[in-house]
């Protein structure tokens, strides 16, 4: 049972089951609205699934925007709003405070894809970047914040108020890649389409599958690409306090010159290596990009720098011992390759 | 065909029962010979029951306040035939505990025909989609037995259960018109009759729904599926230019 002592075995056996539970989870829950667990999940489980055993929080955070603001700014009765607002925000808190931002790196099934993705590029020898530059990432980093304000509220409200037509009460499912997957993991096909009714239709259908066939190449590449830009990663930044779940760090003075654990981050935390440094006392470092995947604890090599925390007290320490077996383990994974495509010979620039 | 069954009233462009429901709805009992043993009820989606009155030959539903599905029924005894009509509307309103599972396993006694599941939320009956549904007489399946579907626009089916007493039926694309939009071509009613007799005592069913043109008239999967390719190969091409980078500081 030596995998059981591999975190990142763990994590992968649990995204399994979770994805299985809530891509196909109607056969244990029920098929309908009103049996699924949450109608507020906080991950990509999507609603267009037909056989799925929960819901994602952005599609009714969109629909009550797109169905509600309008009616309550007409008859001056903000509660219409409010109510249901409130109610799915409630829902996902209650879940959230349980895992925190671990619904990313343990549940979400979008995460998991990538990451099989990831590992086919890996085995197939395609060429891996594991890290983007600070530049990039910089860039990128804002991108989650205005999908969230843009796609799941700002266009909603738009359309809600009358400025923008009805094609755009839900633009960020629209197209969402989770969407897509999920369904074509059922085995239909009818999530896939170029909607010519009307323009904006059209638009949205053809970002939608574009968005689709791009994070599936880039994953074999890049860790995580989608993740980076999910509104749900911003929404639990928003939230990420109140957790339950949190990464710490009582940094040494080793830390700035070693940075594994920022190279094992796929989400190109650089803060891990640069922040609390020579610290007395261990300190909150759940970023708003981290997914609580466990893998900068599990790189980290001196002893209790790194932790993750339930309820403040330690579940999974960075130690010593753990690190050289994980890291030999790493190694030795990543010398299976079953064809070697990539011919790239680019230079590694420090 | 003898049965009585549920349609809307005067309502080409309303949502026939499924969709953003908080409005009244009109629906007519046709068929009817006669209104006397006829009663009439309204099953909420918590099962609750009303007691509804028949205006003429039409029911007016006001909004319960409850969300999901209910089941709006008409029975009729005439001497030894007893009619079941049943229609599943969808409402919003607040949510309730009980799930639309549990109103179909309602046993109403007599030849009932079920739908095997109803569309979800926000979902609804398609032409060119199969659905399935289950033909019971009191409660129990009811194996090798006819069914005759037909539709608003003439289309019409017979077909018999299996062992289990389902029915697989694939709505037929039968508009007139279609107008390439969600919402815009006024749905169709799809019709489902049975009748069945045991011991000298006639029961007849009907089931009756809103069905909407298929979105294959301006939804295309292949087109999808290129532009899909496309995203790949864009995907594959920004791969080879991405520069890589060296997290770690240099020392």
């Amino acid at each position: 049972m030596m995998w059981l002592k591999n975190l990142t075995v763990v994590r992968r056996f649990v995204q399994l089951f979770m994805f299985v539970f809530l891509v196909y989870g109607s056969v244990v829950v029920g098929f309908y609205a009103a049996d699924k667990i949450s109608g507020a999940l906080p991950s990509l489980s999507c609603a267009y699934d037909s056989m799925n055993a929960d819901y994602c929080a952005l599609i009714p955070l969109q629909h009550q925007m797109h169905h509600r603001l309008g009616p309550a700014v007409d008859s001056g009765d903000m509660m219409k709003l409010f109510m249901p607002l409130v109610t799915t925000l409630v829902t996902f808190l209650m879940m959230f405070v349980l895992l925190n931002k671990a619904f990313c790196g343990w549940i979400c099934p979008l995460g998991f894809f990538q990451e099989v993705m990831q590992l086919i590029g890996q085995k197939l020898g395609l060429r891996k970047v594991d890290s983007l530059s600070h530049g990039a990432v910089d860039k990128v980093r804002p991108v989650k914040w205005l999908m969230l304000g843009g796609l799941v509220f700002g266009l909603p409200a738009l359309t809600s108020l009358g400025f923008l037509s009805d094609e755009w009460g839900d633009p960020f499912c629209q197209i969402c890649p989770s969407r897509i997957m999920t369904t074509l993991f059922t085995g239909s096909d009818e999530q896939l389409f170029v909607d010519t009714s009307t323009p904006s239709y059209m638009v949205l259908s053809i970002l939608g599958d574009f968005l689709f066939g791009l994070t599936i190449a880039m994953a074999m590449t890049l860790r995580q690409p989608f993740c980076r830009i999910c509104p749900l990663l911003a929404m639990h930044a928003l939230f990420r306090k109140i957790g339950l779940a949190r990464l710490v760090k009582k940094g040494t003075s080793r830390c700035d010159k070693c940075g594994i654990c920022a190279e094992a981050c796929p989400m190109d935390i650089r803060e891990l290596q640069t922040d609390h440094n020579a610290v007395e006392k261990a300190k909150d470092i759940t970023l708003p990009d981290c997914t609580l995947c466990g893998r900068c604890v599990e790189f980290c090599p001196d002893k209790d720098v790194l932790q993750i925390r339930y309820l403040n007290v330690p579940v999974f320490s960075a130690s010593p011992q753990y690190f050289k077996r994980r890291k030999k383990a790493q190694k030795e994974w990543d010398k299976v390759k079953l064809i070697g495509f990539n011919t790239d010979k680019t230079k590694v620039k420090p | 065909m003898a049965d009585i069954y549920w349609q809307p009233v005067n309502n080409p462009k309303g949502s026939g029962g499924h969709g953003h429901g908080r409005m009244a709805k009109a629906f007519q009992l046709m068929g009817l010979k006669g209104s006397t043993d006829t009663s009439v009820f309204y099953i909420h989606s918590d099962l609750e029951s009303s007691d509804l009155s028949l205006h003429g030959d039409a029911v007016h539903l006001k909004s319960t306040g409850k969300n999901n599905y209910h089941a709006l029924v008409a029975r009729q005894q005439q001497d030894d035939i007893h009619r079941l009509a049943i229609r599943y509307i969808y409402n919003n309103g607040r949510p309730v505990n009980t799930s639309p599972s549990e109103l179909l396993a309602l046993n109403l006694g007599g030849l009932q025909i079920i739908p095997s599941p109803l569309p979800r939320e926000h979902w609804k009956y398609k032409s060119k989609s199969l659905y399935r549904f289950q033909v019971t007489f009191e409660g129990k399946p009811l194996a090798e037995h006819g069914l005759l579907a037909t539709t608003r626009f003439g289309s019409n089916e017979i077909l018999h259960t299996d062992q289990s007493g389902f029915i697989e039926l694939v709505i037929p694309e039968d508009f007139p018109e279609i107008i390439p939009l969600k919402r815009a071509t006024p749905p169709g009613e799809i019709q489902l009759f049975s009748s069945y007799s045991s011991e000298g005592q006639v029961y007849e069913a009907s089931l009756t729904a809103a069905y909407h043109p298929s979105d294959s008239s301006w939804k295309s999967v292949s087109l999808g599926a290129l532009v899909v390719l496309i995203g790949l190969i864009f995907g594959f091409y920004i791969n080879r230019k991405l520069p890589e980078h060296n997290r770690r500081k240099a020392k």
